[in-house]
């Protein structure tokens, strides 16, 4: 808190107020303003000119191929055998009941002497083609339709997959 | 009131309109000038400064924020280019020697107050103020002339708030031993 002669102080000082500049002061300083706007300005004309002479740098060799791997993705190369597994498993299949078929039915002629060693199997091998002949052409007929149908159910769920993961 | 019309104008020159800012200089240009002339002491020296001061203060005018007064911010500029020009020509920005005795002159018989008229008196407590160390002078034009808060003058001379009490308190009291018959 001031005291009297805070106050009075106060008073002097303002009453004797700042130092008076010139008359020409603002003009002055403002015509200083305008050249250093003018030097400013023709040093930033002399500065783009500078820059739009200069080439853009060139860009690595791979460049954008690295630019557009990051960007889309690779697709990943889905070998699928051209027999699938399940197929010839379906043949397998096939094959086994023919032969089961073969060996459980009766053969029509004897076996023959055979020259060979393992006479039983070559008896059960001949009677196997001879069966094979005699087969109702129904039984291959069922088998090679039953194969058919599993091997096209076997592609419309791969398609029917294919197409769930390509929309996800 | 006039921070928003100092606002108005610093809008202006900043869409491109230097013409605006001649209202500013003409506004402030006498306490820039006397804040110039405590430090540097001769008024060829403050009136450059203060010149180099109000055109700085142009170029830097897109960085005035409106945080402060536009005239705190001016003083400032005002301020650190009189002391950079100081410190450019090997001269200590302060006084080196803090006692301030000298400044006091008790032999000296007292002017008669009934011869002084107006502009005489206002002579002498310039020539005061004039005598005291650069900073506390600033510090009394500020504190007393311009009526700035301590915070204020703490923005402009970068002083801590103490500093600045004690340089007050301490300029006071020369001031008082000066204007002695005044007071």
């Amino acid at each position: 808190m001031e005291d009297d002669k805070g106050k009075i102080l106060r008073k002097l000082i303002q009453a004797a107020g700042p130092e008076k500049t010139d008359v020409d002061f603002t003009s002055s300083v403002m015509r200083s303003i305008q050249i250093e706007t003018e030097v400013e300005f023709a040093k930033e004309v002399r500065l783009k000119s500078i820059i739009s002479d200069i080439q853009p740098e060139s860009a690595p060799p791979l460049f954008q191929r690295n630019i557009m791997a990051k960007v889309i993705p690779a697709k990943k190369m889905e070998t699928e055998p051209i027999i699938s597994h399940k197929v010839w498993y379906m043949i397998a299949a096939a094959a086994l009941l023919i032969l089961m078929f073969c060996f459980v039915s009766q053969p029509d002629a004897p076996s023959n002497e055979v020259p060979y060693p393992f006479s039983n199997l070559n008896s059960t091998v001949y009677n196997f083609s001879d069966q094979i002949w005699v087969l109702p052409v129904i039984y291959p007929a069922v088998v090679f339709i039953f194969g058919l149908l599993v091997m096209t159910d076997y592609f419309l769920r791969q398609q029917k997959s294919g197409l769930f993961s390509s929309n996800r | 009131m006039g921070n928003q019309e100092d606002q108005v104008y610093i809008d202006r020159i900043n869409k491109g309109d230097p013409a605006s800012y001649a209202f500013l200089v003409n506004r402030y240009k006498d306490m820039a000038f006397t804040i110039a002339l405590r430090i540097m002491r001769n008024n060829e020296d403050a009136e450059d400064v203060a010149q180099e001061g109000f055109v700085k203060a142009y170029q830097q005018l897109y960085r005035f924020e409106g945080k402060s007064k536009f005239s705190t911010w001016l003083y400032t500029i005002i301020y650190r280019t009189a002391i950079t020009k100081l410190q450019k020509r090997g001269v200590p920005a302060f006084s080196v020697d803090d006692d301030t005795s000298a400044y006091l002159n008790y032999g000296e018989t007292a002017p008669q107050l009934s011869a002084m008229h107006a502009q005489e008196q206002t002579k002498f407590v310039k020539q005061a103020i004039a005598k005291l160390p650069e900073i506390d002078g600033l510090l009394i034009t500020l504190f007393y002339m311009n009526e700035n808060t301590v915070k204020e003058i703490e923005e402009i001379t970068g002083l801590s708030a103490s500093n600045i009490k004690v340089r007050l308190f301490r300029a006071r009291k020369i001031l008082e031993g000066e204007l002695r018959f005044l007071l």
